[in-house]
């Protein structure tokens, strides 16, 4: 250490050595009287390199002129001065750099006369942390400013202390003339509002919500806003969405709706009036179309007991027509009936025992006609989904024919089993009957169609129009393969179109 | 066979006439009366109106009724047939053209003693009135008549 200038000084200031700050005393004349440590790592200086000089080496270039004449205006009114406050002060090491710094000031009476003693602290880490905290903020606020959703703080006192362009846009008003106004006063009439209900419960309450609310604007315009709040120190933030156009598709939606509930309604009712119809009109053809083939058939039978004298065979015979043919016709009037309550009766669904309806359907079969032989093969086990009445007709009407159409052979043979095709059971009733030409298989299940003669096969025609309509109605399909004398094979599928669909 | 009185309640004359001769071919000989519809019915088992001097213990051994009848339906027949304490237990064989479930459900369930469809073949007719006599004019006991009309 060089101690030729201020030898007696060093000493008396020694504690100076101890503080964080560089402490540079400097008198009137602008001289450094004394440098601690900190000055000489701070600005790179060796103690006999600062003692003697002005104090303006450490003063960055720019500033050099102006300096001694601040110096003197500070000598002619001494006074403390603390460090901070606005002044953006810099200072300059050996090598040239520069560096901000903060500066304590605080004058001193010696042997000397006046000195003054500078703290100076720098300030570059805690400047490079502002700089990036202000960037950061800017980041923030530039985002805030430019986001699609409003944002908008309100105070405790309903006063616009933020609010960015969203929000200005969708209050259709200006920032400037919003930021430092209530909302009352730039919204007349908003406290009653649903929405400032809804704001002032968690302004109160300080407590968050998400809601919608309808806004009305001055001109009569409304628009849909949904609303994020979040209480905050100052009073709320909150964010918020317009979300009109959502709004005008889900009330255009809501409408359609309404129109289409209301017109399937008044289908609903055409429906169930023409179902009403429908089955008053089958219940007196039930009542009233037998009636008149019971007289016909009684009374043509009346005169074959009461008139045998009176009427020859010819007679006999063509009042025998005359029953055969009511009774005929009585079986069409069954028949069109079952197949009436089949379309227009609800369906209950249950597991169906197609198996065990078989086995009931032969067993009637062969009750009704014990002069028959047939070689039966049931395959065990066969269930299906359905409505458990229609689908007996099914069985019934398939066995039917079967047996029906195997009438004229000694070795009748009728199999009613189950396949697999694609995953779905295929019904079928396999016989080695008439058969049929498959040229007129498209006849076979409409109303009144038969393929064979009433003098070959009696029958109405409306049974497999019947089997049809049911498995139809459960989502199948029926279908027939035969050859003429080689027999014919029914089947039928449930439930295909609902699993396509 | 016994001198009881079948009541059939039948409007139509050709079924009528064949219901009689239904009986008549089965052998059945009972008196039979015939109202030609539900308010006649009523009025000859309660012994009012055209029938007021009848005597009405006299119940008939079965009543055939019809349900599609003018006036009063076989239904509604039934059901005030039903509610009177002295008909409650009369027995009522339901003769009729359908077999509508609804039908063959409302008439069991209005009280009928039993539902007959009258057959289109005559044949077949006679054989289900011959049932019919042998079941409720031989077989069943009639219930006593206890409760005042």
């Amino acid at each position: 250490m060089n101690d030729t200038a201020a030898p007696a000084a060093v000493v008396s200031w020694g504690l100076l050595e101890d503080v964080p700050d560089a402490i540079v005393i400097v008198g009137k004349d602008g001289r450094i009287r004394f440098a601690n440590r900190q000055t000489l790592a701070m600005f790179g200086y060796g103690l006999e390199e600062l003692i003697g000089q002005m104090l303006e080496l450490l003063v960055p270039e720019r500033f050099r002129t102006a300096h001694p004449g601040k110096r003197s205006a500070y000598f002619g009114n001494p006074h403390r001065r603390p460090m901070g406050g606005d002044l953006d002060l810099f200072a300059r090491r050996r090598d040239g750099t520069e560096f901000p710094v903060e500066i304590a000031l605080s004058p001193m009476s010696g042997a000397e006369g006046m000195l003054v003693t500078a703290a100076i602290r720098d300030v570059t880490e805690r400047k490079r942390a502002e700089a990036v905290i202000r960037a950061s903020e800017a980041r923030y606020h530039s985002m805030l400013d430019n986001m699609l959703e409003a944002v908008q703080i309100l105070s405790l006192d309903w006063r616009y202390l933020y609010l960015n362009d969203a929000a200005a846009r969708n209050g259709r008003q200006v920032k400037e003339e919003m930021l430092g106004k209530t909302v009352m006063e730039r919204y007349p009439g908003f406290e009653t509002t649903a929405m400032f209900t809804s704001l002032r419960t968690c302004m109160v309450e300080r407590t968050s919500r998400l809601a919608e609310f309808e806004f009305t604007y001055p001109d009569g315009t409304v628009a849909w806003y949904e609303f994020s709040i979040q209480p905050v120190p100052e009073g709320l933030f909150i964010l918020s969405l317009d979300i009109t156009a959502r709004k005008r598709v889900d009330q255009e939606i809501r409408a359609l709706n309404t129109e289409l509930e209301r017109r399937v309604q008044a289908r609903t009712e055409q429906l169930q009036e023409a179902n009403r119809e429908l089955e008053s009109f089958s219940y007196s053809v039930a009542h009233d179309l037998r009636a008149p083939l019971r007289s016909i058939d009684g009374f043509s039978q009346a005169l074959i007991d009461d008139y045998a004298v009176q009427v020859d065979a010819e007679g006999k015979k063509y009042l025998s027509f005359i029953r055969e043919s009511a009774q005929q016709m009585a079986l069409l009037i069954d028949g069109l009936l079952a197949l009436s309550r089949v379309t227009r009766s609800e369906l209950h669904s249950a597991r169906v025992d197609f198996s065990a309806l078989a086995r009931t359907a032969i067993t009637r079969l062969q009750r009704n006609h014990p002069g028959r032989t047939v070689d039966v093969v049931i395959e065990e086990g066969l269930t299906g989904e359905g409505d458990p009445v229609l689908l007996a007709v099914v069985i019934e009407n398939l066995l039917g024919n079967a047996w029906k159409f195997t009438g004229k052979r000694e070795d009748a043979r009728i199999t009613f089993g189950a396949a697999t095709r694609d995953g779905h059971p295929v019904f079928f009733v396999r016989d080695n009957g008439a058969g049929f030409d498959m040229a007129f298989v498209h006849k076979l299940f409409g109303v009144f169609q038969r393929l064979h003669g009433a003098t070959e096969f009696e029958g109405t025609g409306v049974g497999l129009a019947t089997v049809e309509r049911v498995v139809r109605r459960h989502g199948g399909r029926v279908w027939a393969e035969g050859e003429v004398g080689g027999g014919a094979t029914l089947s039928f599928t449930l439930h295909e179109k609902e699993n396509i669909g | 066979m016994n001198n009881k009185i079948i009541l059939l309640v039948e409007d139509n004359p050709k079924d009528e006439e064949l219901t009689l001769r239904a009986l008549k071919k089965s052998n059945v000989m009972n008196p039979v009366v015939v109202a030609r519809d539900g308010a006649e019915a009523l009025d000859y088992l309660f012994a009012q109106g055209a029938h007021a001097g009848r005597d009405r213990a006299a119940m008939p051994q079965v009543v055939l009724l019809d349900l599609k009848l003018p006036k009063i339906d076989g239904l509604e027949v039934l059901k005030a047939l039903r509610a009177n304490e002295f008909t409650k237990l009369l027995p009522v064989v339901v003769l009729t053209s359908s077999v509508e479930e609804k039908d063959l459900v409302l008439s069991y369930s209005l009280g009928a003693n039993s539902y007959v469809r009258k057959p289109v073949d005559f044949v077949q007719f006679i054989e289900a009135v011959r049932q019919l006599g042998l079941y409720w004019l031989i077989l069943n006991e009639t219930a006593p008549v206890t409760g005042k009309p």
